[in-house]
């Protein structure tokens, strides 16, 4: 076992508390108490504490009443009582409050506390947990929320736009009008478009796990030059790769594509209209164990007060071209699962430079 | 009535449909056309004293940085003498109709029309407006 099991033990007789040191200290870390102050000041200190013992008559505050008083305030270690037997009913009381997890007959026996200690362990560990998965069920509530204002807006929204486009484009003749309206429906089934695949990419790089196998950043550069052809020359955009792969490389190569796509898929999009020097610069290198990627663009680059929230989900840092707000989220997303990093760097109206590293598993 | 609008969207087919659904039905009518609701604000602001003639906003509710919602609130926050020359009618996709709903019943606000904008839904907007908006 890796970490002793945190035990509190509260008596106001020192004796007691001596003994139940002294039988217990080799297999679990105990802590005792004379008074409920300290144990409450105890319990302040070490939230890591798992099992509290108390005993039932102190001077001042019952072991029940304490516990009835602790409950709320620290709600995950379990509490048990130790009392004699003239204390039944104050016992039967704090059990049905669902104040104590279960009782120990006094003078106690060591083998009743170790039960106690491990049961009672068992019992955190299972509400632990569940508090852990109620975080994690209310987080995915959360993105389910952001999810549907982002269906009205990212899906409905450019739906509803073709749907007007069509029903003003009834009443038009005029071809040249018509061939302008359909430009901007075309624009719209881009977004929408780019929004499915996104949302894609985000759904299989939650649930899938790693494909661990080698990856040549060699043979990767050659697929980016062949995919990004057309885009990059109709775009006018220079498009340079440099690899320098020194030794081989482990992680996951569809992952590690999908992060390369989105942010080559940025570069490109956010190029500033009518710039006759439009570049994109991607250069890849592997060095003791640690893939260190970066992409450079003449775009319209991204706002210092920006940077932070960028890769946030669904945030956008310009109105003025589609986009969805997921990528980056995407990216980052990906890049934690595979344990690298990444970082912007930017200047409004010159480019920006996402830096990355990625070691190899 | 000489008619006047103003049209709030950051969506560019959808500020060529409002356009052309004006044109088509409203024909006279004066358009001005703002790609974000901060701009649209701000000409307001800066404008609004001499406006010869009433305008009504078509405004668009799902926008980045600054929603129609918050144009709602900063709008309201204006004299009295700018926000009497304007009357809103929102148009969007939103699937909120709670959201929507609260917010067609602000102050200077119209009604709330559902995109897409067809010729239908806007000839019946006009037909609603027909000589009950004047300013005031």
């Amino acid at each position: 076992m890796s970490e002793k099991i945190k035990v509190l033990y509260i008596d106001d007789e020192t004796d007691n508390l001596t003994g139940f040191k002294a039988s217990f200290r080799t297999e679990y870390r105990v802590l005792v108490a004379e008074n409920t102050i300290q144990a409450t000041e105890l319990l302040e200190k070490n939230a890591d504490i798992r099992v509290v013992f108390c005993d039932q008559r102190m001077p001042g505050k019952t072991g029940a009443a304490f516990f009835e008083e602790i409950k709320t305030r620290f709600p995950l270690p379990v509490r048990i009582l130790i009392t004699g037997y003239a204390d039944i009913e104050a016992v039967i009381a704090a059990i049905n409050k669902g104040n104590i997890f279960r009782y120990i007959r006094k003078p106690w026996i060591e083998a009743d506390i170790f039960s106690a200690i491990e049961e009672g362990n068992k019992f955190y560990l299972a509400s632990s947990m569940l508090q852990v998965k109620n975080q994690e069920l209310e987080e995915a509530y959360s993105e389910l929320d952001k999810f549907a204002y982002s269906v009205s807006h990212d899906l409905r929204g450019p739906l509803t736009g073709i749907l007007g486009a069509i029903d003003i484009a009834r009443e038009m003749s005029d071809l040249k009008e018509i061939r302008e309206l359909m430009v901007l429906m075309e624009k719209s089934v881009f977004k929408l478009d780019d929004y499915i695949s996104s949302m894609h990419d985000y759904y299989s790089s939650r649930r899938g796990e790693l494909k661990i196998a080698d990856v040549d950043f060699n043979v990767l550069a050659d697929e980016l030059k062949d995919i990004y052809r057309i885009y990059t020359t109709t775009n006018k955009i220079t498009f340079t790769i440099r690899v320098n792969q020194l030794e081989s490389f482990r992680s996951d190569e569809l992952v590690i594509k999908m992060i390369l796509n989105n942010l080559i898929t940025n570069a490109i999009k956010y190029q500033k209209k009518n710039f006759h020097d439009k570049s994109i610069d991607l250069d890849m290198s592997v060095r003791n164990g640690i893939a260190a990627i970066r992409i450079a663009d003449t775009g319209i680059g991204i706002p210092e007060n920006h940077f932070k929230e960028i890769f946030n989900l669904f945030s956008r840092a310009t109105s003025h071209r589609s986009g969805s707000g997921i990528g980056l989220y995407n990216v980052k997303g990906a890049l934690l699962k595979l344990g690298g990093n990444i970082d912007v760097s930017s200047v409004l109206d010159e480019g920006t430079v996402f830096t990355l590293t990625i070691p190899s598993k | 009535m000489n008619l006047s609008f103003i049209i709030v969207e950051n969506v560019e087919l959808d500020r060529y449909i409002a356009k052309k659904l004006i044109r088509n039905l409203a024909g006279g009518a004066r358009v001005e056309i703002f790609g974000s609701a901060r701009a649209a604000l701000d000409h307001i602001t800066a404008v609004s004293r001499n406006t010869p003639e009433p305008a009504i906003i078509l405004l668009d509710l799902m926008m980045p940085k600054m929603s129609g919602g918050d144009f709602i609130n900063q709008f309201e926050a204006l004299p009295e003498t700018i926000r009497s020359r304007y009357r809103i009618a929102i148009v969007t996709s939103s699937m909120n109709k709670a959201e929507t709903q609260r917010l067609s019943k602000r102050d200077r606000v119209l009604t709330a029309i559902e995109k897409p904008l067809t010729h239908e839904k806007f000839a019946a907007f006009l037909a609603q407006i027909d000589g009950g908006f004047t300013g005031s």
